[in-house]
């Protein structure tokens, strides 16, 4: 049962994986990588519901305050791209490529 | 009764949330000071520490262990106070000079040198990560200070959506490290490591390999390298260097701490994957370095060249053990001051556009100072003999023949030699045309005698100290590199 | 018996609403749909008898954090125009998954290879353990992360303000 809830979270850390990776819409990448850290506090939590211990409660509340602290950040980003660009699209941010030129 | 270090910690979090209630009423020049006397008061208190070999686990009680302080962690916190020291003088006039360097640019410069003191310090994963984040959260928004500059808020979005990318994964590695052995103190995971078999350390090792491409991916090792270029481009000149210089050696001091105490029985299983890292991290940071046209992100490129030196000494640790980590504690030193020397004459032209090889031709008739300070950083980061940068790659490169990965030290000095190439066209384009440069410099008398100072360091540590023998040098430098190696 | 199958009905909702949230093209689609994610992901908290958790993860994910998104969503007024232009997301997708796809499966072969023994019976976690836990063993990080908050808060007020030219 609790390797049931371990890749239960695999599998939904996946799905934030490819989320996070194929997509362009910021908002969507930055959900991606909230669920990849829901995924891994579900570990935690079933760690700690088995194993009659409450670290693993504790190492999620720890999780979940991160994901608040990158989430206020990102507010800030999604303001200042949209500001800039008028778009939500991470593939109109390639000025530093272009300076990548070779002569 | 307080550790030293432990007022120190006070202090400078006490001083950076001060500095954030009153940002409003402070005026741009007295925060500068207020937090270069913090950081260089802290510096000189902690150098009475010196000395003896200690180890010491901070509020063992309260903080369950999972602080410690030892001479290891010691000689890192010296360092990066000591160099974000050096980096505010050095930059002095460029923070001045751009609009966008506000008190809070200042004070996020002291939480990252504080993340970073801490880090060096964790003896636990939750412990390491948080520091990690509290370093790194604050660089996010100090690369993206220069609001009206595009490049710069684009770089604050890569870094930012990267590195919590792949802080997810460190977060997946320590969990899956924790469900197997039931702790997340370094010292209980060692002891877990060495009594159980192999088939009870399948997701331990997985959640170590997960960790470590985290680190990996903050020192721009080889999968992970080509965001690096894009980011130090983008960022304001004083924290790129804080960046490529401090940032990554605070991360390679976790690395040691984990590598030399926790993971022991298991680098044989990471050593492969290191070895191919440092490869790859050469290869590619040196192709890239070759291509460049502009100084800035050249040394950018070449400072993962870098870290590929250093992946090679941290592969060598698994055979040789002390004698190699010791050699990557004298190459992170040489590395630092080189790099430091480096970007910090390069923050001192005034310049609106980025510095190339054609703005810097002749530039050693119109300010022959720098052109020269300037030619030593370039010796050293090339390995020129008479330079610590020589020292810290002869180390390496020979710890590395020591245990048997001849074939690698040759690649190795074999990208050295690449190196040449870039690092001695700035010099050439700057005393071997006679143009007339139009790079105009700051004339800051502080931050000339600071460059001075790296300099000296550079050339005493590299050849100097054979000649003054009665002087503390080079060979004390490796005996102290040796010694804190024992402390961990 | 009955608590697998809730187990499964909910572990179904999570990972096809967490599919349609990577999937969709509009935002706020995206938004709803990890709502549902996030309220499913609160339910297998309460299979695991985790009370705390279990109202946390409603509060502050459900409550707070995902208002937030939408509330930015709302602000930005994104209207469908502004949202990017990916043409070739279908294919982006598959490409990722089975890039993805070897990752998972090492991850999922170790855990069902690896043995954890001693499991007890799922066990009810109250909150004045979790508290005790938290300040007894784990102050540290505690303390820690409300330097980090501190820093996340000054760090999005400082990038996010609107100055004047310079």
């Amino acid at each position: 049962m609790f390797k049931n809830y371990l890749i239960l979270s695999i599998l939904l850390f996946s799905l934030g994986l490819i989320g996070a990776v194929s997509r362009r819409n910021i908002i969507i990448i930055y959900m991606s990588i909230e669920l990849m850290l829901n995924a891994v506090s579900i570990m935690l939590v079933s760690y700690s519901s088995f194993y009659n211990t409450n670290t693993g409660v504790v190492l999620s509340i720890m999780v979940t305050a991160i994901a608040a602290a990158e989430a206020a950040l990102f507010m800030a980003l999604f303001v200042t791209l949209y500001r800039k660009k008028k778009s939500l699209d991470t593939s109109l941010f390639n000025s530093l490529k272009d300076t990548n030129a070779t002569k | 009764m307080l550790n030293n270090i432990e007022i120190v910690l006070l202090f400078i979090l006490a001083i950076s949330i001060s500095l954030v209630v009153f940002s409003t009423k402070l005026s741009l020049q007295k925060a500068y000071n207020i937090s270069l006397i913090t950081l260089s008061a802290s510096f000189v208190f902690l150098l009475q520490d010196l000395g003896e070999i200690f180890s010491t686990l901070i509020q063992k009680d309260i903080f369950n262990s999972m602080l410690i302080y030892d001479s290891f962690s010691l000689l890192f916190i010296l360092i990066f106070l000591l160099s974000s020291a050096f980096l505010l003088l050095i930059s002095k006039e460029y923070i001045f000079d751009h609009k966008y360097f506000k008190v809070e640019s200042l004070i996020f410069i002291l939480f990252s040198v504080w993340g970073m003191i801490l880090l060096s310090m964790s003896n636990d994963l939750i412990v390491a990560f948080i520091a990690l984040e509290i370093a790194s959260m604050s660089i996010y928004v100090l690369v993206g200070i220069n609001k009206h500059k595009l490049k710069s808020s684009e770089a604050f979005f890569k870094y930012l959506v990267l590195g919590s990318f792949m802080g997810a994964f460190y977060l997946l590695g320590l969990t899956l490290v924790f469900i197997q052995s039931g702790t997340t103190s370094f010292i209980d995971l060692a002891k877990y490591i060495s009594t159980h078999e192999i088939e009870q350390l399948y997701l331990v090792i997985v959640g170590g390999l997960l960790i470590m491409a985290t680190l990996m991916f903050k020192i721009s090792a080889f999968p992970f390298y080509a965001w690096s270029l894009d980011i130090y481009d983008g960022a304001p000149l004083p924290i790129t260097s804080l960046m490529a210089g401090i940032f990554k050696i605070s991360i390679f001091s976790v690395i040691l701490r984990l590598f030399l105490s926790d993971y022991i029985s298991l680098k044989d299983l990471y050593d492969p994957l290191i070895i191919l890292a440092s490869i790859f991290t050469m290869l590619a940071g040196s192709f890239l370095a070759i291509s460049q046209d502009s100084i800035k992100r050249m040394l950018a490129a070449s400072s993962i060249v870098h870290s590929g030196y250093l992946l090679i000494a941290l592969s060598s640790i698994a055979t040789i053990g002390d004698s190699a980590s010791y050699s990557l504690v004298f190459y992170l030193i040489a590395y630092f001051l080189s790099s430091l020397g480096s970007l910090g004459v390069l923050s001192m032209i005034n310049s609106k556009d980025d510095v190339t090889y054609e703005s810097l031709k002749g530039f050693a008739s119109t300010n022959p100072f720098l052109a020269l300070m300037m030619s030593i950083f370039m010796l050293s980061l090339a390995g020129f003999p008479s330079s610590i940068g020589f020292l810290g790659k002869f180390y390496i490169f020979s710890s590395a023949i020591e245990s048997s990965l001849t074939p690698l030290a040759i690649l190795g000095a074999l990208t050295a030699f690449i190196s040449i190439y870039y690092y001695f066209k700035v010099i050439a384009s700057m005393y071997f045309h006679k143009n007339i440069s139009v790079l105009l410099t700051y004339s800051n008398i502080k931050s000339y005698i600071i460059i001075f100072i790296i300099s000296f360091l550079v050339l005493y540590l590299g050849i100097g100290s054979s000649y003054f023998t009665y002087l503390p040098g080079t060979n004390d430098l490796t005996e102290f590199s040796k010694s804190i190696i024992n402390s961990l | 018996m009955l608590s697998n199958m809730i187990f499964i009905i909910l572990a179904t909702n999570l990972l096809i609403s967490s599919f349609v949230m990577i999937s969709t093209k509009r935002v706020i689609d995206s938004a709803l749909s990890m709502l549902i994610a996030l309220l499913s992901i609160a339910g297998i908290y309460a299979t695991l008898q985790s009370s705390f958790m279990f109202i946390t993860q409603i509060i502050i994910y459900a409550g707070a954090i995902l208002s937030l998104v939408i509330f930015i969503i709302m602000f930005l007024n994104i209207k469908d125009k502004n949202l990017p232009h990916e043409p070739h997301k279908t294919r982006d997708m598959i490409l990722t998954s089975l890039v993805v796809f070897p990752i998972t499966a090492v991850l999922i072969y170790f855990i069902k290879l690896s043995d954890f023994s001693n499991l007890n019976e799922k066990t009810t976690s109250s909150i004045g353990k979790v508290g005790l836990e938290l300040y007894q063993n784990y102050v540290l990080p505690f303390e820690l992360i409300s330097i980090l908050l501190l820093i996340s808060l000054v760090g999005s007020i400082t990038l996010a303000r609107k100055e004047k030219d310079v």
